[in-house]
Order: C-alpha cells, then structure tokens, then sequence
C-alpha cells in the first residue's frame, strides 16, 4: 500500500475528496484511495469494502460498496459478539470531503513500465480538477478499461497529464529479493512485448504488496502464543537448528523464506543454508496463469484469516489444522509440500466423516504440478505394508452424491469425493513422468517420426517399457439397435495392488423367433499399471460429452469411470476418447492425422516401433505381419533392417513422386505398429491396399528415376500384395455362400462384378468379422423405388465408402435411404465436412433426423455459416432447453441458432434461471420476437439475451422491459459507450449507464413498439388510431398519447416522482418514425418534424437533458 | 416496465406502471361498453381505452379523458362508471383469479405473461379511488408514486 502526501485523494468510485483532515491514508497501486484514519481520541480506520466482502445473505442489497469503520466491519464478518447488522456498520459519506474545481491533486501510481526487472518507481500526476460534462459539479476520475464490453478493470483518469517518475528502489528489501529471484532475473530474456512485460510487473508488484500486508495483518496473528518471532532469526542465522521450529513455526519460517525475508548476500567463508538463497516460485516456463494464481492464493490466504474470529487464541495444532481446513485448494499452495503430505497421512487409519472426507481430497487437489511426479510415487508406496496409499484413500472416500462443495469451481452439480480425487490425481498425472504424451519444457526430442512429437526420454514407460501392457486398445462395441441382432462388448476393472485388472464382458442376442438366442461371457483381458495409459474406441458415448482432446486416459482413471459409468460427469478434458465411435485408424485414413498424436507412444511400446527406433538387437527377427491364413502367413524382417528401413521414412523427399512412395510406405508402417495392438483387421487392410498403391507408384516412377527403397522394403510391398488376391478370393466365397433364404445374392453379385478391388478390401474391412445370417439378409434387403429387390443398400454402400464416411460401416445409415441421402447432401459440401464428420454417433443421427428434410433456404444457411450446426448444438444438447428449442420448429430453430448461437455462457445461464413468474419458455418466446437488427447484429443480440432477468429485469413491477425499450438501451450503449443496467427503486428513469460519457446517468427512453406500423397499416380508419396514437398536449389542459407522454417524460426532470431523484436525461427513440408517417401518406420526415417543432415549443429549456436516438 | 402519470390534462396526478393501468382499463372498458352509460363521444372513448389494452400505447400511456369530461353531465356519469368498476371488484373478493385475469382479451403477450399470480383486488381498488378523485378534482398531488403490491 503505498502512500503520498497530498491534501486531495480519488475515491475507488472516481470521486476526488479532501483528505487534510483525515490521517493515514493509504492508496493501491493504481492510486486509488483504499483506507484512512478519522483522528480523534479514539482514532477510527476506515477501509474499503467491495460488494463480494460481504455476508452472502446480505449481497442482495444494492450499493454495498464503500468505505466502512474498520473495527465494526471486523465484527460483523467475524460474527464477533454483538455482531453488527449490516445496517449497524458506519459507511464513511464524503459529500463534506468532496473536492472543487480547480483544485490541485497529486496521483501516485505504481510504475509498470521499463525497467521491467527493477522494483520499483511512482509515478506522479499532477493536475487541477476540472468540471464534469454536464457541469454541475467536479468530474468523476475512474477510467473503465473495457474488453469485450465487459469491464474488466478500471483506473485514474489521468489522459493529457504528464508523469513525474519518482525513484524508489527497493532492491535491498525482501520484497526486492522476491522480486528479482521471482521475475526480475529472467524478464528480459522472455521474447514477449513491452505490454506483456509491464502486464508482469503489474501482477508481481501485487504479489510482493499482498505479502506485505500479509506478513504485517497475519502472520502476528498465526504467532501468537508461539515462540517464532524469537526463533526466526536465529535459526535463519544458523544458531538454532530449524527443528526446533513447532510444525506452526516450520510453516510460518517457510512462508518467509520462500517471501525472501531472511535472504541476506553470501558471506565468503561463512555458508547460512537459510540466508543465502531461498526456492523461486516462477522461473523462465511460468506462465501468467501462474503469477496470477499465486497472487489469487495469497489474497485467498489473506481473505480468510482476516476474517476468522480469534485465530490467534487457536491451540498450535489446531492452528494448522483449521488452516488446512479453511484453506482453498488454491490457498493452500502455499503451504509446503511435506506438511501436506504429513497431513493426508494423518487420515490414513481413520475412518472418515464427509466432512473429514472433504478436508483429505482438498489437501488432494491442493498438490502442485511441481510434485506430480513425487506425489504420484507416494501414492504407489504403502504406508501400511499392504494397500498402496492409493487404494487406502480411494476406499477411505465414500459416494456422498448429495454433497456439494464449494471450494473446487470445476464441477457445478453434485460431486462425490472419489471423483473429485481421481480427478485431482489425473490433473497431476497430466504433467507427470508416468505420462507418455508429457514431454517437460525444454526438453529436445531427436528425429521425431512424421506426425510424432516423441517422448520424453525420462518418461517411466519408457524406460521400464516392461510395465507397460502393450494390448491396451479396447474395443467398446455399443448395443446395436438393429431389430434382429445386438452384440455389446465393454469392460469391467478393480484395483489390484499397483495395477488395474480389465475383464472383457461380451454378449450378443439374436431375436429370430424361435430361433433367438442370447450368448454371454466373460474373459480376462490384461493387467495394467495404474498410470499406464489406455486407449478406446467405440466407448458409448454421450450427448452431454464435448469434443475429446485426448484418445487416451490413465488405466486408473478408466477404472473409476467404470465403476461409477458417470463420465458425462466430467468435464470435457476428462471425456477423452469417448466420443470415438470408430477405430483411431479409421480415423486416420479418413483424414484426422491429428489422432497420431494421441497414439504416438506406439511407436515406443511396440517390438516393430522399438525395432524401426533401434532399439532391439539387429539380428533379432521381428514378426510384422501375420496374414489371414494363419501361422503359414507369417512375414519377419530383422530388427536391423527395420532400423535401416526407419532411416529412408524419416527423410525429406523433395521429389513429388518419390515423395508419395515415401508417404505409402509411412502410411504401411503406421498400420504395422497398429498390428501390435489388436487392430489386425483395418491395419491389415490398409497396409495391403497401401502397398499396391506404392507398387502402382514405383511402376510409374519415369524412366531413369530411382525409387531409392531396400531390398526388404520391397520384399514386403510384394508379399502385401499377393496377400490381397487370396485374401478377397476367400471372402467372396464366403459371400457367395451366404444363406439368404429364396433372395438373389445381391451382396456376392456386386462384390464380385460391381466393386473394384480397393472396394471388395475395403467391404471385407467393413463386415468380414459378422457372421449374424441376420445383418447379412438385411444388407441383401435393399429395394428401388418400384419396391424391387435390387441391392440398393449395397450402392448406398459404395457411396458413402467412397466418400470416406465411416458411416458406410452402420447399417442403421446404409439400409435407411433417407438417413443416407441427408448424410451425402451435408457432407457433400466441402465446408460442412468437417463439421458434420466429427460429431458423435448418436450426435449425428440427431442432427441428419432433424434436418432430414430441410428446406434449401435453411440448407443454404448451413452452408453459408457452417457454425450455424455448433450453435444448433448448443441449444439441442442441453436437456433443459431442448424442449423449448424443438418446438421452434425447422426454421424457428435456426433462425434462434443465427442469433443467439455465440452467446456468452453467462448469458446462456441467465436465460434458464427463472425469475418470479418469468419462466424460460417466457424468454424463447421473447428472444424470438425481437425483429431481426439491422445494425450492430452480434452487439444487439448478445445484449438482447443479456438484458433478461434475472440479470437485468424490471425490479419495480418483477416483470420484463418491452421489446422495444430493449433495443432502446442497447443503442444507447452502442452510441454513448456504455453498459446500462436496471435502475433501483430509488433511482430515476429504467437504467442507469455505466461507463462512457453518460457514466451514472439515470435515462429515461420512449419509442415505438416494433410493430406498430404494421398494426396501423392494417386499420380500417388509420388517421383515427394515429390521432389516438399521437395524442395531444396542452399544458394544464391536455395530456394524452405520445405527446402527453414526452411531456410527462420531461416532468421526470424538473418535477420528479416521489420518492426519486430527477431524470438526468429522456431519450427519444425516432426508429420507425418514417415507417409511422408512411402510413398515415406523409413524407418519410413528417413526424420527424412534428416531434421536433413540438419539443422546441414547449421543453426548449430541457433540450440539452435530451437524447435523440436513431434519429 | 414503463411508468406512466394519469392526469386528467393539468398537472395533478399520480405515477402508476402501465402494466397496472392496463388492467385497470379492462375492468373499466367491461363496465363503460354497458348501454346505461350514456355519454359524449362515448365510442371515442371506449376505442381509446381499447387502444390501451391492446398495447398498443406501450410505453406511452395515459389517461386522456379530458375531452370526455368536459360537461358535468359526462364527469358524472364517468364517475358512476368507475364507482360501479369499484363495486365490482369489491364483489370478487380478495383476489382476482389466474384464469379470471388470463382470459382478458388483449392482443399484448407481455399482459399474459404478467398476470399469472391472483391480483390482490384492493391493489386496483386503489387506482380506481385515485381516478374518481381526478375526475372529482379531489385529487391534490402533482408527482405522487403509486406503489402496487403485486408479486
């Protein structure tokens, strides 16, 4: 808190007051007033409290803000008895201290700018104070910073004044060693711009106040009735030895030393373990989220002590028990890694009540990324010779659904304490060694594969690749709903020791009358280390799930996800793979390389990944395919060759064509690794479909071109495709001897004499693993429009093949010619593609059966804004609004989607929250008649959600504003630069702005509802509602009608309601002025002119209290 | 919700929101549409007060009875028109039904949206008294505010 000595201060709110007569005053780093003394014989602090300071009950009430009698306010917020009511509590009114124009006021600031590793200068504006706009009295100094039209931060207006810079170099003090240790040393290294730097310094000069004040406010209150302050020095000087510290003692040295209060500059000859360096919190990687969090902890940390009643009466144990209590997870960062520890395992024995429960995942979550790696390893260690940690707090925590906790903002619902542990785990795990897509900053990977990163060379997998289990894909197969067969595969885990046992559950039921039959069974699938990683496909996804960023999770967490089957519970870094509904490889092919990215540890946990690394003995033989004829069908190369082979993949080909042999023959190897893995069927395929292509390639390479591949490579390209003839012959057999009952075997006909090869491979791919007479009957079953027979699903096959829709596979598209049809129509275009292909399974049918028939004009809008199918989502998915959304109707729906689709989320919970009797359905049927804006359209329809009760509603009747008032304020945000919101009971006009040069002005609008024109076009007589419309205005005599009311408008200024301060402005709202005086046959401009001549006559003196909008 | 101040032409008059005066036209379109009420420029007014109700003066309302009050005859008779609307809000009771108050023909939605809580009569009864001494020249306030309890 810095201070200066002028007479003159700027209150938080922009006022500037006189101060002489206060004592003390204390000002925050943008210079701002936040505390002085009333001198007296009882010297009173007064201090600046923000709405969110107090009590939860009382927030409700307007205007809470300000300046309060510090010592009353203590009492109210630690319930100290008596407590004050709120309206006990003494808010300091300064309309004695105000300040006069012309008066001389000196601001001091904080200077953020260069030098960004120095700590730190003033700077000092000196300026007069000058009148406000609407002169009647001294301006208002607080600049709004805007982004977005929020307002995110606000500062002195001191625009046009020149600084003084005022040196004050604190370097030598502990918060200059914090400084420098935490920023200063490594700023200027950082290749980020002069803005962004200043931006640091801002928020680590916050830091080193917040410590300040923190080692000023709390740590006395900590150390009462302990002996630190004696200790302190000795043991930072090497007299006394630090365990003789209490733990309350270790903890609170800590805090300090971490803050650099002991550091001193070594002394030759004489080492002081605790003086001559301490830890830095920052170093070259931290990002501002660092910074910013820290300084969110120490606020956190600074918050709740202050207002914790008799905190330093506390016993000491119970000191650091309550602080472990009371702390939020990010508060508790502070506290060092081993008292946490100390403290979990003080849980270890008991059995727990919720609340205890709750204080163990917190010191959970608490843990940094700092000691992932550290805290993942206790978890594996076992604390009691035989559960590992990690067991004995999974089974410690129960399933309190009903519970909610406020201390973690990650979830919003219900939350039970294991989810909330496997979830902290998982964050740890993310940045921890056991993560194989992990590579720590900084760290270098040598000739990385096409489209691989590489892995980090100390990653535990690697190094003990023996502990990874490499048959690690499962395959989810969903219950199907075709009406004659449905097959499911999933998997079911327990923990076992360190590892994660994964049973397969399989179960098919074939409904064929008397011949149906229900088959189910189980085996044992493999064992896993609790953090190796696990990859999906097909895991039944749900409509909730976001997009996946990861195909793959740690086995410990698939562990909980499976016990619980609550994944739609997680938030969308935790749904992962489940979205996917076809293999990775699928994915591959059909264009997503990204996923490579995900299955990148392959490479390293496969014997033909290791062996093309050169990892694996040279003369070792490595299996790398094994055809579909069994053992006799086996192809190995040596590991040598395979490392020679490697080299030729990873180089540059400048050469087109050798470039695409060189791209076929990665693609190959791709699948091979795949092969390790469970994926035989699509890796084979592809890898035989590739190889003739890179055949074909090298084939037609020109004359003198060499294709420059081994001998081996070669040798395996042929032998791929041999592979293929036998392989399609053996399938069209069984094809052909199908028992369709009296059928024509469409399916045989087209296979063999309507595919192509790459066609019969890819169909093979497709089916060749059913053998339900059923599914195969069906596929046979498709009929032309005569209702003939003629294996039209088989085209329909093709079709969606050809175009690379995994969809081809679902017979549930293929044998529906509608769901087929819309698919081709949507995905046919180039920009809709990418949007279509990556929705969910059950997202997708949702979608193609709502728009199944779709009109062009709503076809085109997709086409044209290809965003337009994420904002229909938005609406769809959520349960709550669906209903609602639904009953728009086709075009209803998207008409909504177009404008209220980008929204932002606080508006989108805004529009579901009821108010009084404003109920959501209220609020569709409002946002829907709102007519289409024809300016400003994001701005208007952003705010036309926003201006929706709760947030912003009519408090003196709990009912909505009129549509047409609405766009009323809108405009005036837009024209003048501000953000309205609803006036108060006592506050005149319907809003008050913010910002902008009507800043705190009370506004009163009137205008023409949107479709009256329109009603007065269909009149029978026109003139007589127009007449009755206008009304008529003579003073004292007649009032009536639009005239009447600009009249009673304007009384608002110069005779105001009871109970209400005067109108500071009306605003006349002139849109559909030219619309009104078409309709009654005048010039567009006719009533503009009345309206105008009528104001000049009889309000001439209010004028400048006037507003013309859209005029 | 906007505001709106009923006079009858000078000055004097109270502040009410519209919403309220909007129902308070109903009940006194129902009574005024009555054949026993015999005044000048009786269907002017009446399409006035329907003009109301339909929303249409949304935003700028009032009252506007000054050309129908100018004989003795016609302020007499407006008020026993008024004084008869109080009679029969007096005889629904405490309150006004939901379905009472959502089968008021309107073409304004927002009306329906309001009223889906039972109107406390006396809250209207209110208005009513107020009209009757504006139409009296009983009434003596020029800014006084209206409060209605409802919700």
């Amino acid at each position: 808190m810095p201070t200066n000595t002028t007479t003159l201060a700027i209150l938080k709110d922009g006022t500037p007051i006189r101060i002489h007569l206060f004592e003390n005053p204390a000002f925050d780093v943008d210079g701002f007033l936040i505390q002085f003394t009333k001198p007296g014989t009882q010297p009173e602090i007064y201090r600046y409290h923000q709405h969110s300071e107090f009590k939860g009950e009382d927030r409700k009430k307007p205007d809470l803000t300000g300046y309060y009698n510090e010592s009353l306010f203590l009492k109210y917020i630690q319930n100290t008895e008596p407590v004050p009511t709120l309206d006990k509590l003494i808010k300091h009114d300064f309309k004695n201290n105000l300040a006069f124009e012309g008066e001389e006021i000196t601001v001091s600031t904080i200077d953020f700018d260069s030098p960004y590793d120095y700590f730190y200068n003033t700077k000092n504006y000196t300026f007069n104070l000058q009148l406000s706009p609407d002169k009647r009295g001294v301006a208002n100094y607080r600049k709004l910073i805007m982004e977005n039209y929020r307002i995110v931060d606000s500062k002195i207006n001191t625009d046009g004044h020149i600084p003084v810079i005022v040196l004050n170099n604190q370097s030598a003090t502990p918060g200059g060693y914090f400084f420098k240790k935490n920023l200063g040393d490594f700023i200027n290294n950082w290749a980020i711009s002069e803005i962004q730097k200043s931006t640091f310094k801002r928020i680590m000069s916050l830091i080193v106040f917040k410590i300040r004040e923190i080692n000023r406010d709390i740590i006395p209150i900590i150390a009462t009735n302990t002996h630190f302050f004696d200790k302190e020095f000795n043991v930072a000087n090497g007299i006394k030895d630090y365990n003789d510290f209490t733990d309350l003692e270790k903890l609170l040295f800590n805090f300090k030393r971490t803050w650099g209060y002991y550091y001193d500059t070594p002394i030759n000859g004489l080492p002081r373990p605790h003086k001559d360096d301490f830890e830095a919190l920052f170093s070259i990687p931290s990002t501002y989220e660092d910074y910013y969090s820290y300084y969110s902890s120490l606020e956190n940390f600074y918050q709740i002590c202050y207002k914790t009643k008799n905190l330093s009466y506390y016993p000491a144990d119970d000191k650091i028990e309550y602080l472990l209590k009371i702390l939020s997870p990010s508060a508790l960062a502070v506290i060092p890694y081993n008292l946490i520890i100390k403290a979990i395992k003080a849980y270890f024995p008991l059995k727990l009540s919720q609340e205890d429960q709750r204080v163990l995942v917190k010191l959970v979550i608490s843990i940094t990324p700092s000691h992932a790696n550290e805290f993942l390893d206790f978890l594996l260690e076992k604390e009691n010779g035989a559960e590992t940690n990690f067991q004995v707090i999974y089974d410690t925590l129960t399933d309190a659904r009903l519970e909610r906790y406020p201390f973690v903002n990650w979830f919003v619902d219900e939350q039970t304490n294991r989810k909330y542990f496997a979830f902290a785990i998982y964050e740890l795990w993310k940045v921890s060694k056991y993560n194989l897509d992990y590579i720590r900053p900084g760290i270098v990977i040598p000739n990385p594969w096409p489209n691989f990163k590489g892995i980090d060379p100390e990653n535990y997998f690697y190094i003990n690749s023996q502990e990874f289990n490499k048959k690690n894909f499962l395959t989810f197969i969903p219950s199907s709903d075709q009406q004659i067969v449905t097959s499911q595969q999933r998997f079911e885990s327990s923990i076992n020791d360190k590892k994660i046992d994964i049973t397969k559950i399989y179960k098919q039921n074939t409904y064929a009358g008397a011949f149906s039959q229900h088959k189910i069974g189980s085996e044992y699938f493999g064992s896993f280390h609790l953090y190796q990683q696990i990859s999906f496909c097909g895991y039944e996804s749900n409509l909730d799930l976001r997009i996946p960023k990861s195909a793959t999770l740690p086995a410990f967490l698939f562990h909980f996800i499976e016990e619980y089957d609550r994944l739609v519970d997680f938030d969308a870094g935790v749904a992962l793979a489940a979205n996917l509904t076809v293999d990775a490889l699928l994915i591959y092919f059909t264009g997503g390389t990204s996923i490579l990215k995900d299955l990148q540890y392959l490479k390293y946990t496969t014997k033909i990944g290791r062996a093309l690394a050169g990892g694996i003995e040279s003369t070792e033989a490595i299996e790398i395919w094994r055809g579909f004829r069994g053992a006799s069908d086996i192809f190995t190369l040596t590991a040598g060759s395979l490392t020679q082979i490697n080299h030729y993949l990873i180089t540059t080909e400048n050469n087109e064509e050798k470039r695409k042999i060189l791209e076929g023959c990665q693609k190959i190897f791709i699948s091979l690794t795949f092969l390790g893995v469970g994926l035989s069927l699509t890796a084979q395929a592809h890898a035989v479909r590739e190889a003739g292509k890179v055949l074909d390639l090298i084939e037609a390479l020109p004359p003198g071109v060499a294709h420059g591949l081994a001998p081996e490579m070669i040798n395996l390209l042929t032998t791929l495709k041999g592979s293929k003839e036998v392989t399609l012959s053996l399938f069209g057999n069984k094809l052909n001897t199908l028992d369709l009952g009296d059928a024509t075997n469409y399916i045989f006909l087209k296979y063999n004499s309507v595919f192509t090869d790459a066609q019969r491979l890819k169909f093979m791919t497709d089916f060749q693993h059913i053998d339900d007479l059923a599914f195969w009957r069906l596929l046979n079953n498709g009929r032309n429009a005569s209702g003939i027979r003629d294996g039209k699903y088989l085209d329909n096959w093709i079709s969606l093949s050809e175009r690379g829709l995994e969809e081809a596979k679902f017979t549930i598209y293929i044998c529906n010619q509608t769901r087929t049809d819309v698919l081709i129509r949507f995905t046919d275009q180039s920009t809709l593609k990418p949007v279509i292909n990556p929705l969910s399974f059950e997202r997708k049918i949702a979608f193609l059966n709502t728009f199944a028939d779709v009109d062009p004009v709503n076809f085109a809008k997709f086409v044209g804004d290809p965003t337009l199918v994420k904002k229909w989502f938005r609406y769809y998915d959520d349960l709550v609004f669906q209903p609602e959304f639904k009953a728009l109707g086709e075009t209803g729906m998207l008409k909504f989607a177009e404008r209220y689709g980008n929204i932002s989320d606080d508006a989108f919970r805004n529009l579901k929250l009821q108010w009084h009797k404003i109920n959501l359905n209220d609020k569709f049927k409002r946002l829907v008649e709102f007519p289409d804006a024809t300016d400003n359209m994001l701005y208007f329809n952003k705010r036309r959600c926003e201006m929706l009760p709760p947030s912003f509603g009519d408090i003196a009747t709990k009912g909505l504003y009129r549509i047409h008032e609405t766009d009323s304020f809108i405009k005036l945000e837009l024209q003048f630069n501000g953000v309205a919101r609803a006036s108060l009971i006592d506050e005149a006009g319907d809003i008050i702005m913010q910002g902008g040069i009507l800043d705190r002005m009370s506004l009163d609008p009137l205008g023409i509802k949107f479709d009256l024109p329109q009603k007065m076009a269909q009149q029978q007589d026109i003139n007589r509602f127009y007449n009755n419309w206008l009304g008529a205005y003579v003073p004292d005599q007649k009032s009536s009608g639009f005239l009447g009311s600009i009249h009673a408008h304007f009384e608002k200024i110069y005779l105001p309601k009871n109970g209400k301060p005067p109108l500071d402005y009306i605003v006349i709202d002139y849109k559909y002025f030219d619309e009104i005086s078409t309709a009654i046959e005048q010039q567009p401009y006719y009533l503009k002119n009345q309206i105008d001549q009528f104001i000049i006559q009889n309000f001439n003196q209010y004028t400048n209290q006037l507003i013309k909008l859209n005029y | 919700m906007p505001d709106t101040k009923i006079t009858n032409g000078n000055n004097l008059g109270f502040w009410v929101h519209e919403i309220y005066m909007q129902l308070a036209y109903c009940y006194i379109y129902d009574e005024l549409i009555k054949p026993q009420y015999s005044i000048t420029n009786k269907d002017d007014m009446l399409y006035s007060i329907q003009f109301h109700i339909n929303g249409y003066s949304t935003g700028i309302m009032s009252l506007g009875w000054e050309i129908y009050t100018n004989s003795q005859s016609d302020k007499q008779m407006i008020i026993s028109v008024l004084q008869a609307v109080k009679t029969n809000l007096q005889n629904k009771g405490a309150f006004i039904s939901i379905t009472e108050l959502q089968a008021i023909p309107t073409e304004d939605d927002d009306f329906k949206i309001y009223y889906r809580d039972p109107f406390p009569t006396y809250q209207l009864i209110k208005i009513v008294d107020a009209l009757i001494e504006i139409i009296q020249g009983a009434w003596t306030s020029t800014n006084y505010s209206m409060d209605i309890a409802y919700k």
